[in-house]
Parts: C-alpha cells; structure tokens; sequence
C-alpha cells in the first residue's frame, strides 16, 4: 500500500480512529485534560507516522491502539505523581449487591462502581496492557515492590470478593 | 470467571460509557489538514517578506519537535572525509539509574508474592550464546546448494526448541542447574549411550524481567556483495559474467530481494525495539568505514528520518569488516563512564560476512570482539543470505556476550525479534562451568554449547547465558546436554556448577546424579538426545562430503560417531551443489524413522520440519564418493 493509499484510509476512517483512541486513553489517563492532550498527540503522531504503518502487520486500529498505548506510557513517566497507593486502598464495601446468582455483566458493574478510577487504570494497565510491575512503578513513580505489594493485596480482596459473589 | 476477563470486561465496559469529546475531535482534525499541506509542500523561498512569513511557519513547526535528523552519511559524495573525523558526539548524559535493575539482575531470592500470585509470570530460563538458529543452513539445502559445517551447530538447533529442563524445584537464584540422566539406544548401532542434561533455569519471572538501556551502534555492511539476491551465492557472478546480457538482465528481474534491502528492513525491525532512554548510532562499511548516524538519545534523535535514510542505503565497494568494528569500538571508546555504566553496550554487526579487504584474518577481528568484551561492550553478528560466512562468525561468536541470528526473510526475523530482542541484548550469566567428581566418567561430547571445544574430561564450560522464553514450563534452547563415557549403573556423581553474575560476584552450587539404566520421563532431555544425534549425523555427512571421504563416518558397527573437527575456509564462497551419497540417504532413511518414533513420543511437531529436511536430502542428488561428480575444494583464495 502507497503512502497516499495509508493516508486515504486514515482519513477515511478517522472519526473511528479518534473514537478509539479518545476512549482508550481517557480510561487510563483518570485527569480529562491530561487525557485530552495524550488524544491528540496519539492521533498527531500516528497520522505524522502513517507511513510506518503495514497493513500486512494488522489493521489501522491495531496500529493506532499500540501508538495510544506508548503515549500513555510515556505520559505516566513523564507527568509528576498522581497516584498515592496508601490512598487507593482499601476497596470499599465490595459485598454481592443481590442474593443469589448474579450475571456477569452486574456483577463487573458493581465492582466498577466500588473502584476508584486510579485503581481502574492499575489494573488495566497490569491486566489489559500487560505492563510489568516494574513497568508500572516507573510509570507512577513508585518502587516495584510497593507496586507488588499494592496489586498482591488488590488481587487477593478481589478475589475474595469474587468468590463470595460466585458461592451467593 | 478469571480476574483478568473480569478487569477485561470492566474495562470494555469503561471504555464503553466515556463520551468523546466532539470538539477536540474536530479541532485535532483541523490541525492534520494543516501539518498534511506544511510536510509535503516544497518550502518556497521568494520575496524577504515571503521568506520571513516561512521562517516564521517552521519555527513554531520545530519548537514542537524536538528530536533530529542526525543522519550524516551521503553515498553520493567522497566519503573520504567523514570516516572518523564525526566521532566523539554523543549527546544525552543519560539518566538511567542502576537501583532497580541491580535488583531483577544480581543472585536474588525472588519474592514469595511474585511467584505465586500469577500463573501467567512463569520464570523465564537461560539459553546459551553463540548461534541462536540454523538458517543458514536450512537456507543453503532449501536453496539446493552444500551449506558449510559450521551453519550447523549444536546451540544453534537446540535454539530453536523449547526444552523441559528437568527442574523439580522452584529457582529462587539469578540461575540453577538442573540434571536429568538418561540412557538410550543409538539408532545404527544399537549401542547404549548415556547422557546428562544441564537445564538451565533462573528464578527471574516473565514480569520481572526489564533490559537496562542500551547503547547500541548498528554496523552495516554496504559491500558490492550485499547488493547480489538473498538466495545466491555472490561469488557465482564469475558465472553470470559469461552470461548474454539478455540472459542477465532476465536473471535479476527475477531476483526477489538482494540481501541489501533486507538488511535495511532489519535494522529498521531493530531501531523498533528501542526505548526512548536507549542511546543509537550506525557506521556502514565497504573499503573503509563511515560515521552515518552518530550515538544520540533515542528520545532526541528523529527515528523516523533516520529509518528512511536507512532504508536508502544502496551496496558499494569491497568488504573491510576490521574498518567497520573498529569505528564502532571507538566509538564507544569515546562514551564517558557515566553513559557506559548502567547500560547494556552492544555492536550489532549486520553483515553476509565476506571480507576481502582490510585485515581478513579471524584473529584481526576477533582480537576487537575480544577487546570490546573485556569492556563490557558485547557483539551480536545478524546474518545476511545464503552465503552469509558461518565459519568466520561461528568462531568470533565464541567470545563473552556474543551472538549470532540468520535472517531467514524479513517477516521471520521481525517476529524473531519481538520476542527475543530484548534478551539478545542482556547477557545476565558468564562463566558457567560444571565440573565431575567421578572416578570413572567423563564427558565424552557436549552438545548445545560453543564453547564445546573447551570441554575437559570432567569439566564443561560455557561463556554466557542470555535470557531465553519460556511456555508451558519449557525453555527455549534451556539445556547443554552431555554424552558420557565409562558410566555405570548405580555410580554417584557429585556435580559443581559455579558462574558469575553481570557484577564478577561469583555463585557455586552443588548436586549429585546416579547413573540409571534406562530413559527419563524428562522429555527434555529425550529431545536434546534426538537432535544433538540428528545433528550429528548430518555434520558427519557434511564433512565427510566436504573432504571427499569414501566411506562414511557413521557405520552400524560405529553408530552415529561423533564428528570430527573441520578446517575453516577463507571468506569469499562459491556455492556447492547438494549431493548426499548413497550411503548417507540410507542413513538418513534410518534415521527418519527413528525421528517419527520420537516425535510421537515427545508430541513436538516442530520437529517434523526436520523430517521434511531429511526427505529432502534423501530426494537431492545422487553421488557415490570419488566420482569426479562431487565438487572439490571450493575456497577461492
């Protein structure tokens, strides 16, 4: 595919593209504004760098997400400490909002709504986007053994929580 | 439901209830139009108010971006005065701190929490240096033509698989060895041979694991052979000389891809897998060698400029590997201690290894290698085509932290490096010996090491361990495998491994093994056993071939003998025809149905691809040695 022919898909899928990438990032990026400006960085660079794009390698969208992806690292990295992992934790009341069976779909939202939107973004970050513990403390400016610790303690209320949800 | 689908479902939920903001949305849009019409117009240069109005323009454009266009090589001018003279500029003092890797890195007890939390952070293993695969050599019987004995090592197939290392215990330590002792049947003669496999396991996991930045200058070879077809043999052209022209141009109209260009597509794949606190250069040779992209800061360098320039570079001239290596240590001569410490080092030499001008002697370039080790500063060797030289690398790549991939097609090499990019970089184990206390045995072969030849009766050793993946609890390349002699059932060997770490601190542990009669449930060690034979019947047919040998090494009295120890050739090759002597097809035969056998019992399908290469011999020409059929001697110098 030409460089012309990359850029003409661009532009023709571009209000997708943006779509894509505004909601990728505004979940982990918790600050609007900071967010906003990761956006449109993400969309600048990846039109800028349309020309390293390989459709044989995947789609646009594929392509676009892992520009999303760098650039909230970097943002992480680079912006001062917003996240205090004393602070995140612990969850609050996580009990099964209902007796008896609970569908999947109410169940997550439940554990949504119980989660702080920092803790939301730790844990896509660790889960969804695979960073590395070590990665995570350099994005939030922490040591990787608080980051550890932080995620060993997640992981277990959430598994407790879970568990009584699924025994309810 | 796992807690991962969970947090996954949570998130395509999230992401699903955020509104876009429609008027960034179009304002972000709005300035694409704008950057779209400023990169691709011809800046004009006209009246001085006009020109102040451009200045203006591109002043606001670059205060917004940072990172340059270092790129200083032009193969159209004289290159006379850039070689040298550019060095020293090195930019960014760097910042990379030494803490947390200091802690992934050095003999650690990894934390209860990391080990346990997650299935998924399984420990990585250790696989050796020197070869990581045998293209060259599956390249050269695809291609039809001889491939040299040294395309086939040991290291380099068992790279290649992933190995059950036989531990039984979780690692808790930078590295452990664990042993697996097996006996088993040599398929020609029916004798019994024992073995010991060495598995190499750390106790670093999947997570923890993060390379230190690195300083990596990129050595590109430019030379007239790098502009002939990744599927020929360069020094051919003495054929293709008496050619019509006709007959030529047709020739090269059906060349795919010369090995130029996919050099160039794999150092791009390269520049890819660099962090933005990573430091990159380039030097580019022929007859001498050019300062094309000084070492700067990823972060304050234009990759993307520097990836066109590289995907520009066109062949030229003769072949001075010593030109190339010597600019690049020079160059990292001129980095101030604070840029060398805490950082991986590293020359990645891209190259089809030919030389024919400067000093051509191994030792010239080795004694650099060498050199540059002794500093902490490690080479890689990427190999280019079907003649790329696999005896001057293979014996270079026997220093500290070296290595050496084949790129097989561009494709294959860009997903070689996604996963082993960052471990090709990082030697984290040196010196790693393992030495018997057994008054009876000894070790007879080692198998999947380069350092084979270093090998004493009751003594392995081996330079480096690089990182190496993991899956299902396997490791890539993750064993040495040794053939004993003089074993006997029942007998006790005490065994002591000892290395050290990045940092000289030195590690010893001990272990014993009794000598069993019998197989292992171990299907690692069954594997290294199957390939270490299988390669060594094919490097018997090689060299046997090469030296015109009449009768074979490998006899139903003798069973499958271990090889001898071959000349090396100088640089420049011609292609060989493939031919296997009736003989070895026989033998290959044997083979094959000794390979099914296992492969049933090892549930690898990966190893039908050696069944493919063994029909493929068996189906290649015909030749009964001492024929004036078989090619002789084909060094050129």
């Amino acid at each position: 595919m030409k460089i012309d022919q990359k850029r003409a898909a661009f532009e023709a899928h571009y209000d997708e593209l943006f779509d894509l990438v505004y909601k990728f990032v505004a979940y982990r990026i918790p600050n609007r504004v900071d967010a906003e400006d990761v956006v449109a960085n993400t969309v600048e660079k990846a039109y800028r760098k349309i020309r390293q794009f390989d459709p044989a390698r995947g789609e646009l969208r594929q392509w676009i997400s892992g520009i999303a992806r760098n650039e909230v690292t970097a943002h992480w990295r680079s912006s001062r400490p917003v996240v205090s992992l004393d602070q995140l934790g612990p969850i609050e009341d996580l009990s099964p909002p209902m007796d008896g069976r609970i569908s999947d779909e109410i169940m997550v939202e439940h554990l949504m709504e119980n989660l702080p939107a920092e803790a939301k973004a730790l844990l896509t970050m660790r889960y969804v986007d695979d960073l590395t513990y070590r990665e995570i403390a350099r994005c939030i400016h922490k040591r990787p053994a608080a980051v550890r610790k932080w995620f060993s303690r997640m992981h277990k209320r959430l598994q407790i929580q879970l568990n009584k949800v699924y025994e309810s | 439901m796992s807690l991962k689908k969970i947090i996954h479902m949570m998130n395509e939920r999230g992401e699903g209830d955020i509104e876009v903001n429609d008027s960034l949305k179009r304002s972000v849009r709005e300035s694409l139009g704008t950057q779209k019409k400023s990169w691709h117009k011809t800046v004009p240069f006209g009246a001085l108010a006009g020109a102040m109005v451009v200045m203006a323009f591109f002043i606001s454009i670059d205060s917004s971006i940072s990172p340059q266009d270092d790129w200083v090589f032009d193969q159209e001018e004289d290159t006379d005065d850039m070689m040298y003279g550019a060095l020293g500029s090195t930019g960014g003092a760097g910042s990379a701190g030494l803490g947390s890797m200091m802690d992934a890195f050095s003999n650690f007890a990894a934390p209860e929490a990391v080990r346990t939390s997650f299935d998924a952070e399984e420990s990585i293993g250790f696989a050796v240096g020197g070869a990581n695969d045998i293209q060259t050599f599956r390249d050269n019987i695809a291609e039809g033509y001889l491939p040299n004995p040294s395309a086939l090592t040991y290291e380099g197939l068992f790279y290649e698989y992933f190995f059950d290392t036989g531990k039984q215990e979780e690692c808790s330590e930078l590295f452990c060895a664990s042993y697996v002792q097996t006996a088993s049947e040599d398929p020609i003669s029916g004798e019994v041979d024992h073995y010991l496999s060495v598995g190499l396991n750390s106790g670093i996991t999947e997570a923890d694991f993060e390379r230190l930045p690195l300083n990596l200058i990129v050595v590109m070879d430019i030379s007239g052979s790098m502009g002939s077809s990744f599927s020929d043999y360069y020094y051919d052209q003495a054929v293709l000389d008496t050619w019509e022209k006709d007959a030529v141009d047709e020739y090269y109209e059906n060349v795919i891809k010369s090995k130029m260009e996919v050099a160039n597509e794999a150092v791009v794949d390269l520049m890819g897998h660099l962090n933005d606190d990573d430091r990159f250069g380039v030097v580019l040779y022929d007859d001498d060698a050019y300062l094309a992209k000084p070492m700067k800061l990823v972060s304050s360098t234009d990759m993307d400029s520097v990836a066109d320039h590289v995907m520009e570079i066109v062949d030229s001239g003769g072949t001075n590997m010593e030109a190339g290596m010597s600019m690049a240590s020079q160059m990292f001569d001129d980095l101030s201690g604070f840029e060398l410490e805490g950082y991986e080092n590293r020359i990645i030499f891209v190259t089809d290894a030919m030389p024919n001008a400067g000093d051509t002697s191994e030792d010239g370039l080795l004694g650099m290698v060498e050199g540059n080790a002794e500093k902490s500063v490690y080479t890689s060797f990427i190999g280019v085509g079907v003649d790329f030289q696999t005896d001057l690398i293979e014996s270079i790549t026997k220093v500290r932290g070296a290595n050496y991939y084949a790129v097989h097609t561009p494709v294959d090499f860009r997903e070689r490096m996604d996963e082993q990019f960052d471990f090709m970089v990082t030697p984290l184990v040196f010196d790693l010996s393992l030495s018997f206390d057994s008054e009876n045995i000894s070790i007879a072969q080692v198998y999947g090491s380069p350092d084979a030849d270093r090998a004493t009766g009751e003594l392995m050793y081996v330079n480096t361990l690089f990182p190496s993946a993991s899956a299902g609890g396997e490791v890539r390349g993750g064993v040495v495998l040794l053939k004993l002699d003089g074993a006997q059932i029942g007998e006790d060997i005490d065994l002591t491994v000892s290395y050290e770490n990045r940092y000289g601190e030195e590690f010893i542990q001990t272990d014993s093994v009794t000598i069993v009669d019998g197989g292992s449930d171990s299907s690692g060690v069954a594997k290294a056993v199957l390939l270490a034979r299988y390669a060594d019947l094919l490097l018997n047919w090689l060299i046997d071939t090469n030296q015109e040998v009449s009768v074979p090494a490998v006899t139903a009295d003798d069973g499958i003998a271990i090889p001898s120890q071959w000349l090396l050739g100088e640089w420049e090759q011609t292609s060989t025809t493939l031919t296997v002597s009736d003989d070895y097809k026989e033998l290959f035969g044997i083979f094959e149905e000794y390979m099914k056998d296992q492969i049933s019992v090892l549930a690898d399908e990966e190893l039908n691809q050696e069944i493919d290469l063994l029909q493929t011999l068996q189906q290649a020409a015909g030749v009964s040695y001492g024929d004036d059929g078989l090619d002789g001697d084909d060094w050129l110098y």
